[in-house]
């Protein structure tokens, strides 16, 4: 749930550095011969109109419309009496709140005279939502990729820096999570985590400590500041997995090279697993996405060969036949040209 | 991307009744939930039903597996005399699934371009419902839609409200769970309150408590200050002065269900006139709860509620330029029917629970109390009482 500290930064060049993404999805909606652009999110899946507006969807669902010769538009999907906590918490020109997304871009259509509309990253797109926007009368419903998420994928300094401190969150979190374990206090390790990383602003935070049989406990934890976002796990006070713990974040960071893939990342962390096995392990899911995409979605996208200064998360999970948590070793890498870097050392 | 290989989650032991997750709810919840759900296909003529769920919207998957899912998309579909199965994006989902033990049938292969859509859906009806098909990607919904064929897609979101409205005695034991942990969270916080506290350190503080009696989640507005607050929202910089209010929602999930409470405290000493906004506030609160029992509409509670603040003076904030509604079924998702609001005409059955709160402006500002009940049919279980004084703290 969102709802740690989500304040704008008073600081005017803060509002710039919105203004200025905004300026690009601009340029790229024009080179693509629309006349607006429109970006849905809901709760779950926001970091992409963060990026664009610092807003955060709270609550409900919402929408960013960007008229490439007109206003930026914060549509959400809330009662007018939160138009004012978003205008001081967001850089945009406009705002209107309204259940009936599509009614308000209707009346927005006329009055800046769009008469085209790219629906940004359509296939995530709500196709509800999409066929009442077909049906507006003199719009023209055109698909468009994931023009925003594609922006983030070699995040800008300041979108690195949202990466990096939400990083740094959670790798205080960890820490306080292990210092809980070594006290004997696993089945509070989950709660002192979350309380670091919110303490600290977090905008989202979740900590998950599973015990283990062999003591200690699995951590998964996830953080979110502003449009970065940041996933780690880990094994707490096992001393066995201490060793085993690094050598696949090891192989993890060698992986996260540029022009590496998917493949011959998940490869090597297969092989590697190979090397130090564990009894009792059944199923294993190795996850390998772009730190931009950490917010879970409907997966649609295959992973291009990686590029320096991309973002990857790298996470191994593994459960025993009876489906208890055996491995969860996980972090960020940043993609460089012969290795990757541990984002929380950037 | 393969699109042949077996579910990775059949690695994983068949799961039984008896050897299901610890978390897990017990079987005869899964048996009572799916007996009334195929009652539901029968009465709306539906050969079988697919839930969509995803990390905001996951409580019809949650009521149909007993699994937290968190990883992204998820897909179940129950037909009216096979047994359920589910299909899920995240590896990790899969196996909360087949952890919880109440479906055999898992696939962890929800990607677009797989053909596992087309698995899942295999012998189906000509007329299938689909929960949250209003929110359902375009990519997904198109594979749906490829899969089912001719059939015919009946939104269904409205079929699972309603089922989810009446709630089993295993459910209510968790919603007052929840309650009391949300109780001991405003307790903790009214113990920190202090000069200088902002709100998301009081977020902080409160969900410390929540986490380690035992919440999976929370959802939480907040806001410091007096009459220039017109609304709750998530929590700021903000720091507490003496003499302020303090304004919370506060809503854990616990196993699965959330409750929520509403509390309004004071920093300092209260004026008069702020002592008496939340007095009203108190009788509004008293006179929903007291209206409550099974058969009356929501809008007769509303109308309860509302009809207090008018005779104090406050007819002006029962307009939805001051609030949002006077109450709200929460359950495993947050915000449910009922909608306590007048002219609700929904009649409120036994065994709902939902929370009554007049929360609105005022001119001293937004006050929020509010409690939970579960219906009965002669009134109602209160889960919680707020004080009935304005409780403050003095600096």
């Amino acid at each position: 749930m969102k709802r740690g500290l989500s304040s704008l930064d008073p600081n005017p060049s803060a509002r710039a550095i919105y203004s200025i993404r905004q300026e690009k999805v601009r340029d790229a909606l024009r080179r693509n011969g629309v006349d607006a652009g429109i970006l849905y999110a809901d709760i779950s899946t926001g970091a992409d109109i963060a990026y664009l507006t610092h807003a955060t969807l709270y609550w409900s669902y919402g929408a960013v419309l960007i008229v490439v010769d007109g206003p930026t538009v914060l549509l959400p999907g809330l009662s007018p009496r939160t138009e004012e906590w978003f205008s001081a918490n967001g850089v945009f020109d406009r705002i209107v709140s309204s259940t009936d997304i599509a009614g308000a871009v209707r009346d927005l259509a006329v009055e800046f005279e769009v008469k085209s509309l790219g629906l940004i990253d359509s296939g995530h797109f709500p196709a509800a939502l999409r066929e009442q926007l077909c049906a507006v009368p003199g719009l023209v419903v055109e698909d468009e990729g994931p023009i925003v998420r594609e922006q983030r994928q070699i995040p800008d300094i300041d979108s690195l820096k949202s990466f990096v401190d939400a990083a740094r969150l959670g790798a205080h979190a960890i820490a306080t999570a292990s210092d809980a374990v070594a006290r004997g206090e696993t089945e509070n390790a989950g709660a002192e985590a979350e309380y670091s990383m919110r303490m600290g602003g977090a905008w989202d935070a979740s900590a998950i400590v599973e015990p283990s049989s062999e003591g200690g406990g699995l951590l998964s934890l996830r953080c979110q500041v502003r449009d970065g976002w940041y996933a780690a796990a880990r094994h707490l006070g096992d001393v066995r997995w201490k060793d085993r713990g690094v050598r696949l974040l090891d192989v993890m960071r060698h992986s996260a090279r540029k022009g590496g893939t998917h493949e011959a990342a998940e490869r090597l962390i297969r092989e590697e697993l190979d090397l130090i096995p564990f009894p009792g392990v059944a199923v294993v899911a190795v996850t390998i996405e772009f730190a931009a995409d950490i917010e879970p979605r409907y997966r649609m996208d295959e992973m291009g060969s990686f590029r320096e200064g991309q973002l990857i998360h790298m996470e191994v999970d593994a459960w025993s036949k009876d489906g208890a948590s055996l491995i969860a070793v996980g972090d960020v890498f940043r993609v460089g040209a012969s290795e990757g870097t541990l984002i929380s050392s950037l | 991307m393969s699109t042949a290989s077996a579910p990775t989650v059949e690695r994983l032991a068949a799961p039984t009744a008896r050897r299901a997750d610890s978390f897990a709810p017990p079987y005869r919840e899964f048996e009572w939930r799916l007996s009334r759900l195929r009652s539901a296909l029968d009465d709306d003529e539906l050969d079988a039903v697919l839930v969509y769920g995803w990390p905001w919207r996951s409580e019809n998957v949650r009521y149909l597996t007993g699994a937290r899912t968190t990883g992204g998309a998820s897909l179940v579909l129950v037909t009216r005399d096979d047994e359920v199965r589910a299909l899920a994006s995240d590896v990790r989902d899969a196996v909360a699934i087949r952890r919880a033990g109440w479906i055999h049938e898992v696939d962890d292969g929800l990607r677009a371009g797989s053909n596992r859509v087309q698995q899942l859906l295999r012998g189906t009806g000509p007329r299938i419902g689909v929960s949250q098909i209003e929110f359902m990607p375009t990519a997904l919904l198109g594979a749906v839609r490829e899969a089912a064929g001719g059939a015919e897609l009946v939104p269904a979101s409205s079929l699972f409200d309603r089922l989810r409205l009446v709630k089993s005695p295993w459910e209510h034991s968790c919603v007052r769970d929840a309650v009391r942990i949300a109780v001991d969270g405003w307790s903790s916080l009214m113990a920190e309150l202090r000069p200088g506290l902002k709100e998301y350190e009081a977020v902080a503080i409160v969900e410390r408590e929540l986490k380690r009696a035992g919440a999976e989640d929370n959802f939480m507005l907040i806001a410091f200050g007096n009459s220039e607050v017109r609304g709750m929202h998530p929590p700021e910089n903000r720091p507490l002065a003496s003499n302020e209010f303090v304004r919370t929602e506060l809503t854990p999930q616990f196993d699965g269900y959330y409750a929520q409470i509403c509390r309004t405290g004071f920093l300092g000493d209260p004026t008069d006139e702020q002592f008496q906004a939340y007095d009203a506030f108190i009788a509004a609160l008293e006179a929903g709860i007291a209206t409550v029992r099974a058969g009356v509409t929501a809008g007769e509670v509303a109308v309860a509620e509302n009809n207090v603040l008018r005779a104090r003076g406050l007819g002006e904030y029962t307009k939805s330029k001051y609030m949002r509604v006077r109450g709200h079924g929460v359950g495993i998702h947050v915000d449910e029917i009922p909608a306590i609001r007048e002219g609700e005409g929904l009649e409120i059955p036994s065994g709902a629970t939902f929370v009554v709160h007049p929360n609105t402006y005022n001119p001293v500002g937004y006050i929020v109390v509010g409690d939970e009940v579960i219906v009965t049919d002669s009134g109602s279980e209160r889960l919680s009482t707020a004080e009935f004084v304005l409780p403050s703290k003095v600096v």
